[in-house]
């Protein structure tokens, strides 16, 4: 008896966490609809603020920013807040600028890397709902539809155990990111002021 | 003649070379205070996180240094990149330190042993002093643990801890350096490895 109480306790705060799960018809409905949104992407621009959240922490470790995404996989990642620090993806290759230091690194060869980059630049354009290394269940709450996947590969979920997208109900466009990890620790990232398939500056993706 | 003149240099050499070290500009003076106190690091209330900045062998990276205390005698410490993902999460007390998570590119014998010993000396909370000096603006508690000598370095006006030198018998091995206005939590710490080529920035990170 008791141990089906938790097991009802259990199971009720994990529908509240990601809300209801879909029906099949539901789920399809919606991921024709984001996979819509994705595709009329040009390119994207949004401010965001990601929270750090670690169990044994009092609050989550805040950093803030924008970002810049141009289609297929082009990604500026550039955090403003409380120091500058930058991220460019762009054809295989990873440049970062530390605060005034310039590098790159070559992740081609690092399937493992290769996948995380393709994971979070799927993240912030929406294009991960067709991606066959992923299980994905879908949910929807008053807020939100959301997608949860779980990494197929064994080399990914030693970082990652789940990434949650959580989709604007009328845009079906991506509104927030989590990234767990097996621990259970997360990154939370919102995304805000976002604005689709403007003019960008020809030297946005350059490390500069 | 030359052979004995040669061999007094040697001796004196010899001498000179292995004297104990103190440091620069220190006089030895009278040992009055039996324990010195490290509050860095020591409030079970604060979450001690910086951005860290490590310059190891011609490599740089950067990331988030996370650092708690969660128990009398244990803290938790964790490195993120800037994205959020772990390289580094360890449980690490005076006697233990326990991996949580590491990455493989960090998973090596030589930079865990150097991180523990690192890790160790910032979150000692006390040294039981041997020797005091003076320089002209910091007095120097010398301390002993295993085969290593510590010199904690506290500044005449503040009395804050500036710096922790971990010295063999003859020479410095790293020195742990604090900037800031508050002694429990320092604004900056700089770790310098005299032996290796690894080099520790970390700020306060102010949200």
């Amino acid at each position: 008896m008791k141990i089906n109480l938790v097991l009802i306790l259990f199971l009720s705060l994990n529908v509240f966490a990601q809300g209801e799960k879909m029906s099949n018809t539901e789920a399809q409905t919606f991921r024709a609809k984001a996979e819509n949104t994705a595709k009329a992407i040009q390119n994207l621009t949004t401010d965001f603020i990601q929270f750090k959240h670690m169990t044994f922490l009092s609050e989550p470790i805040e950093t803030s920013g924008q970002m810049v995404f141009e289609t297929p996989d082009k990604l500026l990642w550039k955090y403003t807040k409380p120091y500058a620090y930058s991220i460019i993806f762009k054809d295989h290759k990873v440049f970062i600028n530390n605060e005034g230091n310039k590098s790159s690194v070559d992740v081609g060869n690092n399937k493992t890397f290769e996948q995380i980059n393709k994971m979070i630049v799927g993240s912030v354009s929406g294009n991960l709902l067709n991606d066959e290394s992923f299980s994905i269940t879908y949910f929807k709450n008053s807020d939100f539809n959301v997608a949860v996947l779980n990494p197929k590969s064994n080399d990914i979920k030693i970082y990652i155990s789940r990434l949650e997208l959580y989709f604007d109900k009328t845009s079906a466009a991506i509104a927030e990111v989590k990234l767990y990890e097996p621990s259970e620790d997360f990154t939370h990232i919102v995304f805000k002021n976002k604005k689709t398939n403007v003019s960008l500056d020809q030297n946005t993706f350059t490390n500069k | 003649m030359i052979k004995t003149l040669l061999q007094i240099s040697s001796l004196v050499f010899l001498l000179v070379s292995c004297k104990s070290y103190v440091p620069l500009h220190a006089e030895l003076t009278n040992n009055e205070l039996k324990v010195v106190e490290n509050e860095y690091f020591s409030d079970p209330a604060k979450d001690y996180v910086y951005r860290a900045k490590i310059e190891a062998y011609g490599n740089e990276f950067g990331g988030i240094f996370i650092l708690k205390k969660v128990q009398d005698d244990l803290h938790r410490i964790v490195l993120t990149t800037d994205f959020g993902f772990k390289m580094l999460d360890v449980n690490v007390s005076q006697n233990t330190f326990q991996i949580n998570f590491i990455i493989e590119q960090l998973d090596r014998k030589l930079i865990l042993n150097t991180l523990e010993q690192d890790f160790k000396t910032l979150i000692k909370p006390s040294y039981e002093v041997i020797e005091t000096y003076e320089s002209p603006l910091s007095q120097i508690y010398k301390a002993k643990e295993g085969n290593r000598n510590y010199f904690i370095f506290k500044n005449k006006e503040t009395g804050a801890i500036e710096k922790i030198l971990q010295t063999t018998r003859t020479k410095e091995k790293v020195s742990f350096g604090f900037d800031g206005k508050n002694n429990t939590f320092a604004d900056s710490i700089f770790v310098n490895h005299k032996d290796l080529n690894l080099n520790i920035y970390l700020t306060q990170y102010n949200q």
